[in-house]
């Protein structure tokens, strides 16, 4: 394999694809990059046990190969030769030696051979989906936070993603909160019934997306192609709580409370929380609430005041306030100083709703209250 | 490397290939026998088989092709389907990406040196159990769709160095596998493991390897001559690891060595002080191999003077050159319990291993079989 490329392209390329290099790895082909070159298309490829990220940039490419190269000697070196300039490689299959040279100066590099590194098995019968590039990092932003982080309930470790024709719906759960996000197809209808779990770091990457991606699921993997980019990550292989059934229909109690107000009180009060319960006290009328958090250890107490439309008068409920915290953060990213969420109740121990006051559709938080 | 790389274990062998050819290989095995009689070897054949892209089918067998992708990466033990798990020393990460650069390079040698010799010991120097984090990590493993196409086997060494929690954790995915997927636990010590770990696999015992066959096996791989493989394999228990761990010593300077200690103990009051200083020859430069030698002489020439004891001076021995000294030795002490000499042995092979100071294991394994000896010289018939 032969070819020669410019620096800031490939400094462009190594920084993509370097996330999924693991730091160290009992399965030493994986702190590789796997490069092949094709006429002029370089492919470097990089993989961790659940995911492999691969970018595609154009050289100036002489003869075609596959070899793999030390990533992060390799990416160290690269980042060493500045930002200005070509470097022409050069990698000997038989040898597996990597040559780098530059108008300066010459390294050598012991690889391995391309055959060692891990296959992804082919998309043949896969199930095609457009999404479009501010949906998916919606749909990625808005949900990842509250995947589980608990092995013992494997299916809640990814984000659910379901395809139905109109609509794209993805759901992360903990078991304590829920964050469900819909979005609308565009020209091009989303296939129907395709159902399946993107483990939380595949989607951690898919927050960053800077163009319009297209998702392929098999049975056993999905791809997302961002442009040159693609993200390959293996499913979560579990059934996914049915999420529809802790949604109540019958939440008849609404709060009407400004986003920022609510965000910044919840955050004074919880400096007075107990560390260990994180209970704070939400007591509702009809225009204030009161944002109440007490530890009886330290003896420390504190209280907010903030106006708010209530429908109804002297309701009392409590939460765990990092869970509420984050469901009301990310009820939308910009920074509009105005933003209303509409908070709904039933009872102080049913399921409370979170969404913007004015869209109850595409965005929903569920938190579960605590006792108090 | 094909299934009959495997020495001694066709029975097993042959049994895993036909339970692969009629789809019908349990998704939990526990292979259990003692250490380097191929136990972890015949899981990697497992995985090799179940994994290659084009193996040679037939009605009772398969072997893989040894030339597709698959095998490539199965010869260097890279392939994403196939996870080895054993035990950690204390006070290190559980999960792969919290470890210690040194830990990672220890458990890459491991995989290097088991890929060149399907008998090495997967051991990390220190490593003392088998933790619930491990576990966790390969639970988190299983619950993802496979890299590869293929069957994921993951291999679980020395089953019983799981702490119980770890077992206990591991029930449920032992009980409810994921399809295409077998689990391998191997242990050479089965009676540890927990009932309901042992009940939710399928029992394989792998036997020692016949001694015949480990003399050509050492010859072929010209570790050494015939001669010298004839005089440790009667020491190796039919373990290829203990074999090889024997060929660098000197076998019969060890075993006059250990004579001369049972001879010590067995001496009448002044025996203490020479004891020590024997045992304190035998542990200088803590040589563990040469220790676990020396004990597994012990053992074998119990073992011997007992066979004399019961079946004559005829009887089939290992110490063949040596049946006078063991008449003489059977004649005094041949009613020994030599059951519990021999668990008291086995034991200090594990305190051994578990880095307890040598010299105090040696002496209370002394001190032990001196009383179990004696003891039975007072108890035995007068005939």
């Amino acid at each position: 394999m032969k070819f020669t490329v410019a620096l800031p392209d490939l400094q462009k390329a190594l920084q993509k694809v370097l996330p999924a290099v693991p730091t160290k790895s009992t399965m030493a082909v994986l702190e590789h990059f796997l490069v092949t070159l094709k006429g002029s298309e370089l492919t470097f490829t990089a993989s961790d046990p659940e995911l492999s990220i691969a970018l595609t940039i154009l050289v100036a490419g002489e003869v075609d190969g596959a070899l793999l190269i030390p990533a992060r000697q390799f990416n160290d070196l690269v980042k060493e030769l500045g930002s200005a300039g070509t470097v022409e490689i050069t990698a000997d299959e038989m040898t597996n030696l990597v040559d780098v040279r530059t108008p300066t100066g010459s390294y050598e590099m012991k690889g391995l051979s391309a055959n060692e590194y891990p296959s992804i098995p082919a998309f043949g019968e896969s199930t095609q989906a457009t999404i479009k590039r501010d949906d998916l990092a919606r749909m990625a932003n808005k949900t990842v936070f509250a995947v589980s982080t608990e092995e013992y309930r494997p299916s809640m470790t990814g984000v659910f993603f379901q395809f139905n024709g109109g609509t794209a719906t993805a759901v992360a759960t903990d078991g304590f909160r829920m964050s469900r996000v819909i979005v609308q197809a565009g020209a091009n209808p989303f296939p129907t019934n395709l159902e399946c779990i993107i483990p939380a770091r595949a989607v951690e990457l898919l927050r960053k997306v800077d163009t319009d991606a297209v998702m392929d699921v098999s049975t056993t993997h999905a791809r997302f192609t961002v442009g040159m980019q693609t993200i390959t990550t293996r499913l979560v292989d579990e059934k996914y709580p049915p999420y529809q059934n802790v949604i109540p229909a019958d939440n008849d109690k609404t709060l009407i409370v400004n986003q920022r107000e609510v965000l910044a009180a919840i955050k004074r009060v919880s400096l007075f929380a107990n560390a260990n319960t994180k209970h704070v006290r939400f007591s509702i009328d009809e225009r204030v609430l009161s944002v109440h958090s007490e530890d009886e250890d330290s003896g420390g107490k504190g209280t907010e005041t903030i106006p708010c439309e209530f429908s109804h008068n002297g309701f009392v409920v409590g939460f765990n306030y990092r869970f509420l915290e984050e469901a009301i953060k990310n009820i939308t990213a910009d920074d509009d100083p105005d933003l209303s969420v509409r908070v709904t109740f039933s009872t102080p121990v049913r399921a409370v709703l979170i969404t913007p006051a004015s869209d109850a559709e595409s965005l929903l938080m569920l938190v579960m209250p605590v006792k108090i | 490397m094909p299934w009959s790389s495997v020495i001694g274990q066709q029975n097993i062998a042959a049994l895993l290939q036909r339970a692969i050819v009629s789809n019908r290989l349990p998704h939990a095995l526990l292979l259990s026998g003692r250490e380097g009689v191929g136990k972890s070897a015949l899981a990697v054949e497992l995985a090799r088989a179940t994994n290659c892209e084009a193996p040679h089918v037939s009605d009772y067998s398969i072997e893989a092709c040894n030339e597709c992708h698959s095998c490539t990466q199965m010869r260097s033990l890279q392939h994403p389907n196939l996870r080895f798990v054993m035990s950690l020393p204390a006070g290190t990460a559980d999960a792969e990406n919290d470890m210690k650069a040194d830990l990672i390079e220890d458990l890459q040698q491991a995989l290097a040196n088991k890929s060149t010799n399907p008998y090495h010991q997967m051991r990390i120097e220190g490593a003392t159990q088998i933790r619930i984090g491990q576990i966790r990590d390969v639970k988190r493993s299983l619950s993802l769709s496979a890299t590869q196409r293929g069957r994921r086997v993951v291999v679980i060494v020395e089953a019983h160095e799981m702490t119980s929690e770890a077992s206990n954790a591991f029930l449920k995915t032992l009980e409810e596998p994921h399809p295409n997927v077998t689990i391998v636990l191997t242990s050479s010590r089965p009676e540890r493991l927990l009932q309901t770990i042992v009940s939710r696999c399928q029992q394989l015992a792998c036997p020692p390897i016949d001694d015949d066959v480990l003399v050509s096996y050492l010859v072929d791989k010209g570790l050494c001559t015939t001669t010298e493989a004839q005089l440790v394999t009667p020491f190796a228990d039919g373990s290829v690891t203990r074999a090889r761990d024997f060929l660098g010593e000197d076998v019969q300077g060890n075993r006059s060595d250990v004579v001369e200690l049972l001879r010590t103990a067995l001496r009448g009051r002044d025996f203490r002080a020479d004891l020590v200083d024997r045992i304190r020859a035998i542990t200088d430069g803590r040589n563990k191999p040469r220790m676990e030698l020396m004990l597994s002489l012990l053992a074998v020439w119990i073992r011997d003077a007992k066979a004399i004891a019961v079946a004559g001076y005829d009887a089939p021995i290992q110490n063949a050159d040596q049946r006078e000294a063991l008449t003489r030795f059977a004649t005094s002490f041949g009613h020994a319990d030599v059951a519990s000499i021999l668990a008291d042995i086995e034991k200090a092979v594990g305190a051994l291993h578990r880095n307890v100071t040598p010299v105090l294991v040696f002496l209370r394994l002394m001190l032990s079989i001196r009383r179990s000896l004696f003891h039975a010289r007072v108890k035995a018939p007068t005939a």
